[in-house]
């Protein structure tokens, strides 16, 4: 087996939140190979960004964090300052859901995007430019010259997400962490912008971390699936068969939720609220919204384990696989 | 024939922008002669990709924007061009309601959920306190919020909590016709689930018009009946939501569909002009 790019083990997160600690992760395991899109999956306040920032170490001050994260080998958590600073540089890069937060506004494309390659020293201008250049071609950006000299106002979103994307590959990192890439992008861009960086993850080889709450968008671009549920992973799974073989409670409530286009149905949403990682319960976290939770669910949390090839935790498992339904189950109030 | 709730006939819309390049202005016609009616107490969603000129049609009918040109028809009445006031603004305010994509910015900070949505009773209806309370508990079990969320203020609600709450101010009026933009695209899907649902079945029990704007489409399938596809300030299709999305007639329909993320489904990279 190839070493994986990255390999996450037991990561518990807590935050300060007045003077109090606050659990946002607990016991998060997951592996990303070599050009292998893992997607993560999830409602608002899960854990998913939290994950993505405790890989590139960006937690607020006073955050406090166990476990491993191994990046080839080599933990993050441990990492001192310039072995941190290269792994920041050259060996993983971010893309978010909002390009225009992360960008100068009164800076020009080509400045943002040169400046990165211009900080090592070894090129000049005018070959940085070329590489930019030739960046802008790969992400579908015709007619690079002129948008160097843009200001990001002047492109609409679609473009400046592919900019993002260009700057984010102008380090050649091994380990791409897309947080909602998409999310504020129209249903053609999206495609697009999907459609580039599934490119770029073959021919570059990356190992990519996909962050989205679209289930059928996760399904399509990943190899696998990883549904996370108040802080805690609940589900890691064969993106191909994520629809239909998908065996924990809460996954299917979230496939379930949303309207299948192409047939007309009254959505089953998953009744009651999320729960925030530090509301959580000694058994399951999920216990409270689950119409099959048990006494045991209650008071013992179910580890994540292998059942049909797929990882889940969830105590009945086996008895429930396939007969999931929130039909019957109360709509919130 | 009854008239139809709302009415659009050749509406327009110019923008007068700063040249990109250079000096002076030059014109973006943002919408282009736009016609379409919805039915009373149905449903007409407007799709299309970014920039389309979605959100200036909905602002446009709800008098948040100037047209340049065209008519406006609600309940078989023209809308005047001038800014209405006073006592005609209040009877605007009753006809049509608008909610936003972003609840961020549509609610203020200061003020509770409860007198946020209070305010709104107050101002169209002539209630008792208690009248009036009973009201605001009764939209906040409708949006599915807790009742103890009426006396929080919108900074310790998540975005889909202040998203229902904007739901319900804007139901709190009794608007003939509600015009959701990208209402509930920010929203989970559990979450986003509910609140189709419930406009659903507001539709059944009462008399309520939507104006549905959406890129999504498989949720513009299941909560409006009659779809409008525009593209380019102009509208390209419009027909029975079943009928558009089945069987679209339209190059650019047909794209829009072909790009929703499905079971099977693989993103590819088209050809095409970037803007
Ligand atoms: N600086 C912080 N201090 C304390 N708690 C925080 C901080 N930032 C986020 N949290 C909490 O951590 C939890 C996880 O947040 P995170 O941003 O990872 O969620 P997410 O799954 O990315 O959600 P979304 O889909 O809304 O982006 C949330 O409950 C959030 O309130
Ligand atoms: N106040 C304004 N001044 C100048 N141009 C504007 C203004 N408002 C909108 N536009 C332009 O009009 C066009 C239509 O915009 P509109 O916001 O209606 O699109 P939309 O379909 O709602 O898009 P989205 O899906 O991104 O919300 C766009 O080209 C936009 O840039
Ligand atoms: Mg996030
Ligand atoms: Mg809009």
């Amino acid at each position: 087996m190839t070493t994986p790019v990255l390999a996450i083990e037991h990561l518990h997160v807590e935050l300060p939140v007045r003077a109090e600690m606050r659990t946002v992760l607990h016991d998060v395991s997951l592996t990303i190979g070599p050009s292998e899109a893992l997607g993560l999956v999830g409602e608002s306040g899960s854990g998913k960004s939290m994950t993505a920032r405790s890989i590139m170490r960006l937690l607020s001050p006073g955050a406090s964090t166990t476990g491993t994260i191994l990046f080839e080998g080599v933990d993050v958590l441990t990492m001192h300052h310039d072995a941190l600073l290269a792994f920041r540089r050259k060996g993983v890069a971010m893309i978010y859901q909002d390009p225009r937060a992360h960008i100068n506004p009164v800076r020009t494309i080509g400045d943002f995007l040169t400046e990165g390659i211009l900080l090592d020293g070894s090129v000049s201008t005018a070959e940085a430019q070329a590489k930019v250049i030739s960046l802008l071609d790969e992400v579908g950006i015709p007619d690079a010259k002129r948008r160097l000299r843009q200001y990001p106002h002047q492109l609409s979103g679609g473009l400046l997400q592919r900019v993002m994307i260009a700057a984010a590959l102008s380090e050649e990192p091994r380990l791409l962490l897309a947080d909602e890439p998409t999310t504020a992008l129209d249903v053609t861009t999206q495609e697009e912008v999907m459609a580039i960086l599934d490119q770029l993850r073959v021919e570059r080889s990356l190992a990519m971390l996909f962050i989205t709450h679209d289930l059928d968008l996760a399904a399509a671009v990943s190899d696998r699936v990883a549904a996370m549920y108040a802080g805690v992973i609940i589900e890691v799974g064969d993106a191909a068969s994520l629809h239909t073989d998908s065996l924990h409670p809460y996954t299917v409530g979230l496939l379930d939720s949303r309207p299948e286009f192409g047939a007309r149905v009254r959505a089953r949403p998953i009744p009651g609220r999320p729960i925030l990682a530090s509301e959580a319960p000694p058994g399951c976290v999920f216990a409270e919204r689950c119409p099959y939770v048990t006494e045991r669910c209650r008071s013992e949390r179910p580890i994540l384990r292998e059942v049909d090839g797929r990882l889940v935790a969830c105590h009945r498992a086996e008895e429930l696989r396939g007969t999931i339904s929130f039909a019957g189950a109360q709509e919130p109030r | 024939m009854t008239t139809p709730i709302l009415e659009v006939r050749d509406l327009r819309k110019v923008f007068d922008v700063r040249r990109e390049q250079g000096r002076g202005k030059e014109e973006l016609v943002a919408v282009d002669d736009a016609s379409f009616t919805l039915p009373l107490n149905g449903s007409l969603a407007v799709v299309g990709e970014s920039g389309s000129g979605k959100t200036t049609v909905a602002r446009m009918i709800a008098g948040l924007e100037q047209r340049t040109s065209g008519s406006i028809l609600v309940n078989g009445v023209e809308r005047g061009l001038a800014r209405p006031r006073g006592a005609e603004r209040l009877r605007r305010g009753k006809e049509v309601q608008m909610v936003f994509q972003d609840p961020y910015s549509s609610l203020d900070p200061r003020q509770t959920i409860r007198s946020c949505i209070a305010e709104v009773l107050s101002l169209h209806f002539e209630l008792s306190s208690k009248d009036r309370d009973e009201r605001v508990a009764g939209l906040l079990g409708d949006v599915g919020l807790a009742q103890r969320h009426a006396s929080v203020h919108p900074r310790s609600l998540s975005g889909g909590q202040r998203q229902r709450v904007a739901i319900a101010r804007a139901l709190a009026a009794e608007p003939r016709v509600l015009i959701l933009d990208e209402a509930v695209s920010a929203l989970d899907v559990s979450v986003q689930a509910q609140i189709l649902n419930l406009l659903g079945d507001l539709r059944q029990t009462r008399e309520i018009s939507y104006l549905f704007i959406s890129h999504d489409l498989a949720v513009v399938q299941q909560v409006s009946d009659e779809v409008v596809v525009m593209h380019r300030g102009r509208i390209v299709e419009v027909g029975s939501t079943d009928d558009v999305l089945r069987a679209p007639a339209d190059e650019y329909t047909r794209r829009l569909i072909a790009a929703v993320p499905r079971p099977g489904w693989r993103p590819q990279r088209h050809a095409r002009t970037v803007d």
